[in-house]
């Protein structure tokens, strides 16, 4: 069975190199054993019908050879179809992969740096009900608010960033083929508060 | 005497400090936890009328205990935090039963007013069940 399909794929490996010669040589082949087919005959005149009929069969000969290497390139374009789908399958499941490793981080990452974020904001907070008539502390607390803002909208901006990755990748099938991935821009600062 | 009784679930040592800070200037009692293990522990031992609980503890995921609480004591309060962005764990929180889900970094005043706002609700449902 293994051998069989051995074979069989031998076959179509020649069939496509040498397709044209492989049906060049037969019609031809055919050609000759007609012509001297012809010339062996005991009738040395023949009509025009005669000799029509002689070689009838070579454009039937010429159809059905034309015919077989079409089929033979449509399916030949066939594979070539499925094994691009099977590579972007692949490539897509890899671009999956890599999106659901780059969101773990992410998410990882915010969350280490939103706690000391949280206790900078607390603190100030707390240290604003203590200094709540002192101009000069509460314009310095107003930096860090400011400060704190910031970057809150960068890690949002950052999250948001990832999170449109995901949601894209999985709502398009990327291409295999280099130079087609698209980028994003980061988007604009959400208030956060 | 404290307004109410609050159990802090969280593994940063010095946020725990500051909302301690923050909760105490308010007459809030509060007794911190930095792990599942010592939360639950907590609460086997004494009922509190809110816990703050973080999502991201280093023995397990905070919603174990969110979980543990809406079993053995369904009127405690349960506040989820996390620094983490996103919409899973807020799903999942109020399935559970959390009452409420910040996020980090957030101000006292917004902390108080969601700790208010979540004891108000709480005395609010029990008063309707009493009468």
């Amino acid at each position: 069975m293994l051998s069989l399909q051995r074979i069989q794929k031998k076959v179509y490996g020649i069939l496509d190199r040498y397709g044209i010669v492989i049906a060049g040589v037969f019609i031809f082949s055919y050609y000759l054993w007609t012509a001297l087919d012809m010339f062996a005959t005991s009738h040395p005149r023949k009509s025009f019908q005669g000799y029509f009929f002689q070689f009838d069969s070579l454009i039937l000969l010429w159809l059905l050879l034309v015919a077989g290497l079409k089929l033979h390139e449509y399916r030949k374009k066939q594979n070539n179809e499925n094994e691009r789908h099977r590579m972007i399958a692949l490539e897509y499941e890899r671009q999956k992969m890599q999106l659901n490793l780059l969101d773990d981080v992410t998410t990882l990452l915010t969350d280490a740096v939103n706690n000391p974020l949280a206790v900078i904001s607390l603190s100030a907070g707390s240290i604003r009900e203590r200094f709540r008539t002192d101009d000069e502390v509460l314009s310095f607390l107003d930096h860090i608010d400011g400060a704190l803002k910031r970057m809150r909208e960068v890690l949002a901006d950052f999250h948001n960033y990832e999170t449109k990755k995901i949601i894209n990748s999985v709502a398009t099938r990327p291409s295999p083929r280099p130079g087609n991935q698209q980028s994003y821009p980061f988007t604009q600062p959400s208030p956060v508060d | 005497m404290a307004i109410a009784n609050i159990l802090l679930v969280d593994d940063d040592d010095t946020l725990r400090g500051v909302v301690r800070a923050t909760l105490e200037m308010e007459d809030y009692e509060i007794v911190e936890a930095p792990s599942c293990r010592t939360a639950l522990a907590m609460l086997g031992k004494q009922s509190f009328d809110l816990v703050l609980l973080d999502i991201h503890l280093p023995d397990g995921s905070g919603l174990r205990v969110l979980e543990a609480v809406s079993e053995r004591r369904p009127s405690t309060i349960v506040m989820m935090m996390t620094g983490a962005v996103g919409l899973d764990n807020a799903l999942k929180s109020i399935k559970l039963g959390a009452s409420d889900y910040i996020t980090k970094p957030f101000s006292s005043n917004y902390l108080l007013k969601a700790i208010e706002h979540a004891l108000l609700t709480k005395d609010t449902k029990e008063g309707l069940r009493h009468s």
